[in-house]
């Protein structure tokens, strides 16, 4: 904790891009991260005008062998579909159902983090008790069991994510607001006569964003992981539309003649979750002021 | 010390109760449809509301979880066997025994016929990992960080990264990519059948290499870090300038002390290890519990989601309170006090 403050005092000076530029100077790591990220921002982004196919075009006549070619790069899947167009149009969902799934976790788990640092008591004593519970599980388990009763769809996933993600940020977050709720601005903050809202949200909450925003990170790749798992389960997006997790496992029935249909995708995964670990790393890396 | 020892375990049992509920409910939260899968998509509508109606599916939730429970130990008859149903539900055990997870409509057997083999072959493969992690997470991480940020220790840093960014199922389809359909070296399923014309031991070699992966590079890390804090404090400073050889420091005071947190970390990571064993099981076809939760969660059979989720958050539970009291028992601080 005391590192981050230290850290965020040394680099206060300057306006925020050239702090950024001086952290992006000192960490390479940071920059491969981000540099990564925003590749795959921009193909999503850009899917409609880069990716050389509609995502779902059966192309019958042109492809006679399923590997890659000149006008199929990556080669097309069971179904005759362009595996470029679909690598590229899937990014979209990732980059969308990952993030809003794991703000919601974050609200909701840092609500109870904060409720239970700085209430204690019988709050701490219930929000801790359910956080041990619901972190009993394997994750999996809990996806598995709620989206088969649920059935599969982007609003489950979402839940699952929030309901295996807030255990865990809340109780990162309880352990920072029982350090911080000591200090002495909050003291003085309750001498002031703030309400507790104030001072959880005002005076405890930003001095956790530190770690909270590397935790963010690294549960990032996490959930580009379980939302990749859901689809190779087939638990995740219902086809036709592209989904990287469901396209590996489409594609395992014929790893053994074609085995690029299912390698491609899973490169795609595998890239992005390094971006947002190798994120994670160069924050770390500057926090501990290396 | 017994004290901490005896909440502990009261804990874990209040948790494995809760986490019981919990799989109850997201299971047979909607009482229609316990009775609905119970008879299989042909049962008429009329089918469905007697069934219904003969297990008390309206009454409270609290209430059918507290008679699903005396089923599961025995207290109570399943309610589902009764020969006046006429479902055909049949268990050479009786209606009334420890372990009772229902029938299953998948299989349509006793859910107590199938599961416990599966679970054996799900444990040997877990067994298989876990004594290819601990070894080499070990040694790798303790390599690492005693040559804290030199370039050796980067490259193990780098390294773990990237492992750990790769899914199950993406090193899976990677090293089959390689093993099994370019090299032939190895067979693409693990069947535990020699039908194939592949003897057992090599099935085993690609799911316990993709299991190891993952947990391996995440138990590394911990290691490394653990053994750089260790080599950092005034202990080990002394045990270097009284001079001691460097293997007698690293013996005597680092690995003993250094090897607390990863410890627990490793029983802890019982839950990676769990996913992954899922995920491992489904690509290669190996019949354990994890692709059994999963065919069963598919076909909607209440009764085997029920037991191999139990079974496995059960395991879970028992894994960390091993690991908790393990590092009760290795810490003298706490042992003593």
């Amino acid at each position: 904790m005391s590192a981050t403050m230290d850290n965020e005092i040394r680099a206060g000076s300057g306006s925020p891009a050239s702090r950024w530029g001086r952290a992006l100077a000192r960490s390479p790591i940071l920059c491969v991260g981000l540099a990564i990220l925003f590749f795959w921002i921009a193909v999503a982004v850009l899917a409609p005008w880069i990716a050389p196919y509609a995502p779902n075009a059966q192309h019958m006549t042109a492809v006679s062998d399923l590997g890659p070619s000149a006008h199929h790069w990556f080669g097309a899947d069971s179904l005759h579909r362009d595996i470029l167009s679909r690598i590229i149009w899937g990014a979209r969902p990732v980059l969308l159902i990952a993030p809003v799934s794991l703000i919601c976790a974050y609200v909701v788990g840092i609500s109870a983090g904060l409720a239970a640092g700085y209430k204690g008591g019988w709050v701490d004593e219930v929000v801790s008790r359910v956080i041990d519970v619901l972190l009993s599980f394997p994750k999996i388990v809990l996806y598995v069991v709620l989206i088969a009763s649920l059935g599969p769809s982007a609003l489950n996933i979402v839940l699952a994510i929030v309901l295996s993600s807030s255990p865990g940020i809340a109780r990162l977050v309880r352990g920072l607001a029982l350090d911080i709720k000591t200090r002495d601005f909050v003291a003085a903050a309750r001498t002031r006569g703030e309400t507790s809202l104030y001072i959880v949200f005002v005076e405890i909450l930003p001095l956790a964003r530190g770690p909270l925003i590397v935790d963010f990170c690294v549960r990032m790749g996490y959930t580009i992981i379980a939302i990749g798992v859901l689809g190779f389960l087939g638990l995740g997006l219902p086809p036709p539309d592209p989904d990287w997790g469901g396209m590996v496992r489409d594609a395992t029935p014929i790893l053994n003649v074609y085995p690029h249909a299912a390698l491609f995708p899973s490169l795609a995964i595998v890239t992005l979750v390094s971006a947002f670990n190798l994120i994670a790393d160069g924050l770390q890396e500057l926090d501990h002021g290396r | 010390m017994n004290t901490i020892l005896i909440r502990r375990l009261a804990s874990s049992l209040v948790t494995m109760i809760a986490a019981s509920f919990i799989i109850f409910m997201l299971v047979e939260a909607s009482p229609g449809n316990v009775a609905r899968k119970t008879l299989g998509p042909f049962a008429s509508e009329e089918q469905v509301l007697l069934l219904y109606e003969r297990l008390h599916l309206n009454d409270p939730v609290l209430v059918r979880y507290g008679r699903w429970l005396g089923v599961l130990v025995g207290l109570q008859a399943d309610p589902l066997q009764d020969p006046d149903l006429g479902l055909g539900f049949e268990d050479p055990r009786g209606d009334r025994y420890f372990g009772n997870f229902g029938y299953s409509s998948m299989m349509n057997m006793p859910v107590a016929d199938i599961i416990w083999e599966r679970l054996g072959n799900s444990l040997k493969l877990a067994a298989l990992a876990f004594a290819t992690i601990v070894p080499l997470a070990i040694l790798i991480g303790t390599y690492a960080g005693l040559r804290a940020n030199k370039p050796a220790d980067r490259a193990v840093t780098i390294v773990t990264t990237m492992l750990a960014s790769i899914p199950e199922f993406a090193s899976a389809v990677i090293l089959a990519s390689v093993f099994v359909v370019w090299l032939g070296w190895l067979p693409g399923t693990s069947p535990l059948q020699t039908a194939g014309g592949w003897p057992i031991y090599l099935q085993y070699i690609l799911p316990v290499t993709v299991l190891a992966l993952y947990v391996t590079a995440y138990v590394t890390r911990f290691v490394r870090t653990s053994v750089m804090e260790v080599m950092q404090t005034p202990y080990v400073r002394t045990a270097v300038l009284k001079g001691l050889k460097p293997r007698q420091v690293v013996a005597r005071h680092v690995m003993r002390n250094a090897m607390m947190a990863p410890f627990t970390i490793i029983l802890l990571q019982i839950n990676w290890l769990i996913s992954g064993v899922v995920v491992t099981e489904v690509v290669f076809a190996y019949p354990g519990i994890g692709r059994m939760l999963l065919e069963a969660a598919m076909f909607g059979d209440i009764a085997l989601i029920e037991a191999t989720s139990l079974i496995t958050v059960a395991i879970a539970i028992s894994t960390q309170l091993v690991g908790d009291v393990g590092y009760v028992l290795l810490n003298p601080r706490i042992r003593l006090s």
